[in-house]
């Protein structure tokens, strides 16, 4: 066991490294920051000096392994616009962030997996195909869009709920359901045809055959088999979730990472957007590290003695 | 005559395919005394092991259902019960073996979790108690250290142990009778004799009925009290053990028997019953077996024959009416020489 965790920590380690080095140099081809700090008619001298302030006229390579240098310890550089620590205020934006994906997370599982338990051993009912339906609609809805019709509905014409904006409850709600929709579609279906799979198999007829009760049948012995592939899923939208509501949090003015991450793009705020990819490659990795655990514990046969 | 366990009477199952319905089981009768073993022989996809869930009652209730004649178990008709009423007999009355060991048993659950299933649902024992049970039960089929396998998952277990779990899992509630589904062609050559060994052996320390299905006439030899063939479907020929290998009388029997390898006889080519066993949809009119009879004459192909009774034999053949008796006497001669 041993073995396999230490082997997964150099898996992270790799992973975030890479991600690092990726967007560092993509990011340099968006263009020179400085231009966007100083008025447009600033003159030449004082752009070549902000520059080398900055350390933009370095070569690309010394840049990069400063960077690195730096980042090792934890030392992200500050903010181009705000003069503040670069990975402390990626960090302050996480609670919020954990706070909305948590919460849409719970609310896909909850709704998910019951339906398509249910969807599966109903299959081709009227329940089944009009459930297949609405999955297949969640999926192909776009999510700005959805996030943009709610608004309209609950916020404009009803006024029951707020725009957007973080603090309250009430402010979790609608962005919420925006990024539960597409989790729940595809949880729903992927349990529903795990599940459908599962129900075929010979242990089914065995336990069926010793005199198990339908229920029983199917929310203990079929199910536990059919999360096995669907912990997978759900540790790949969950990275997806923290990470990359960008654009959840855009809509709705959420103050998470993924706006943060977005709006230092625009400003071309390059020490904030490597500390938020930082973040966000930590925890795809750490999320996908927990997976591998929790498949151990549901599925006996890649348990390492 | 001994009481019977199970009684079947003109039993027909029905599939349905959308608007296609076909009939694998076309008017099935037998029956299987307290305390003996009837073995059920024939070809794969002659209806064996659809008349074995039809007694379960495991058929897929979506797309089969019994389209006529009953199933009598104790008395009791099982295709008039409701699902919990038939859930009772499951696992406690009457428990089933099946054919794939290495598919039968879950994955993800102890061997322990699975087997006390049975014990909880029907003897509302206590986790100690069934624990108890289990490990004793697990001794009972041989297999060695059943403290530790109690806690151990399937995959640990090679195939023949898995079957001996099997076994116990259908035994625990000391069943009145076990439907043994092919319960040894998955699996070696070696363990295949020592699980037949120990379903004779436990068969012989209770009084239950076994229902054994099988396509090796060999295993029917040397475990079965009485014999029912199929063919398409339908039952061609019922007899004692000794009797039926004596003396069979369907063509379809001989047919099987022939097609047993012997020892002496290396260099002849092996015998097999030309083409195959047809699909439901494709059974007409006459004989099912005609298309394949070395004995087929005109009134084979247009009308089905009865089941002939000729003293607790029972054969479902034309050779069987009298004016014909004779010639098939004769004909089996030559062919039994050729």
């Amino acid at each position: 066991m041993l073995d396999f965790i230490i082997k997964r920590l150099l898996q992270v380690i790799l992973v975030v490294f890479l991600a690092l080095t990726a967007v560092f140099f993509l990011i340099r081809l968006s263009g020179d920051p400085t231009a966007l700090f100083l008025p447009p008619d600033a003159p030449r001298e004082q752009i070549e000096e902000y520059r080398e302030l900055l350390g933009f006229n370095r070569p690309m390579h010394e840049q990069y392994t400063d960077f690195m240098a730096n980042a090792v310890q934890g030392d992200f550089g500050q903010s181009l616009r705000s003069q503040e620590d670069a990975l402390q205020l990626v960090i302050d934006r996480l609670p919020a962030t954990f706070q909305l994906a948590i919460t849409a997370l719970i609310l896909s599982l909850v709704i998910a997996i019951p339906l398509g338990v249910l969807s599966a051993y109903k299959r081709n009912s009227i329940f089944d195909r009009i459930g297949v339906g609405i999955t297949v609609l969640g999926q192909a809805v776009p999510n700005f869009w959805l996030g943009l019709i709610l608004i309209f509905f609950f916020a404009a014409q009803l006024k029951i709920l707020p725009t957007g904006g973080g603090g309250t409850w009430v402010h979790l709600i609608l962005p919420t359901i925006t990024l539960a929709t597409y989790s729940i579609a595809r949880f729903t279906r992927f349990t529903r045809s795990s599940m459908l799979d599962i129900l075929r198999k010979d242990y089914i007829r065995t336990a069926k055959a010793s005199g198990v009760p339908t229920i029983p049948l199917v929310s203990r012995y079929a199910l536990k088999n059919s999360l096995i592939p669907i912990i997978t899923l759900v540790a790949l939208d969950l990275g997806t979730l923290l990470g990359g509501a960008v654009i959840t949090e855009v809509v709705f003015a959420w103050p998470g990472i993924g706006r943060l991450l977005m709006q230092s793009l625009m400003n071309r705020d390059f020490p904030i957007v490597l500390a938020a990819v930082f973040i966000i490659a930590l925890i795809y990795a750490i999320i996908n590290f927990i997976a591998d655990i929790l498949y151990a514990y549901v599925n006996p046969q890649i348990r390492v003695k | 005559m001994s009481e019977k366990i199970l009684e079947i009477n003109d039993l027909r199952v029905q599939f349905k395919n959308g608007k296609e319905k076909i009939q694998p089981i076309r008017g099935v009768n037998f029956h299987i005394n307290k305390g003996e073993t009837l073995g059920i022989v024939g070809e794969s996809g002659c209806g064996k092991s659809v008349t074995s869930l039809a007694i379960m009652g495991l058929l897929p209730d979506k797309t089969s259902e019994i389209a006529s004649g009953n199933i009598l178990f104790n008395n009791q008709n099982l295709s008039k019960l409701t699902e919990k009423q038939f859930r009772k007999l499951r696992g406690n009355d009457i428990s089933m073996i099946f054919q794939e060991p290495m598919t039968s048993l879950n994955p993800v659950f102890t061997i322990g979790d699975q087997l006390k299933e049975p014990l909880k649902r029907h003897k509302k024992m206590s986790k100690s108690q069934a624990r108890k049970e289990i490990i004793s039960m697990l001794q009972q089929v041989g297999l060695p250290r059943a403290e530790q396998i109690i806690d151990e998952y399937p995959h640990q277990l090679s195939g023949g142990m898995r079957q001996r779990v099997m076994i116990s899992l259908a035994l625990l509630c000391k069943p009145q009778l076990i439907i043994a589904d092919e319960p040894t062609t998955a699996l070696d050559v070696t363990i295949q004799a020592q699980i037949l060994d120990l379903l004779k052996k436990l068969k012989g320390e209770s009084d239950m009925s076994l229902m054994l299905i099988t396509h090796d006439l060999g295993v029917v030899a040397e475990m079965c009290n009485r014999v029912v063939v199929m063919y398409a479907g339908e039952v061609v020929e019922e007899a004692e053990v000794n009797e039926l290998f004596d003396s069979p009388k369907h063509p379809y029997t001989k047919g099987l028997m022939q097609s047993l390898p012997s020892n002496n006889d290396r260099k002849s080519k092996l015998y097999s019953i030309k083409g195959q066993v047809p699909r439901p949809s494709e059974i007409t009119v006459g004989c099912a077996f005609a298309n394949r009879c070395p004995h087929v004459f005109d009134r084979c192909l247009n009308e089905t024959p009865p089941s002939f009774n000729l003293g607790n034999h029972i054969s479902k053949c034309w050779l069987q009416d009298s004016p014909y008796k004779e010639v098939s006497h004769n004909e089996t001669k030559g062919t039994a020489i050729r």
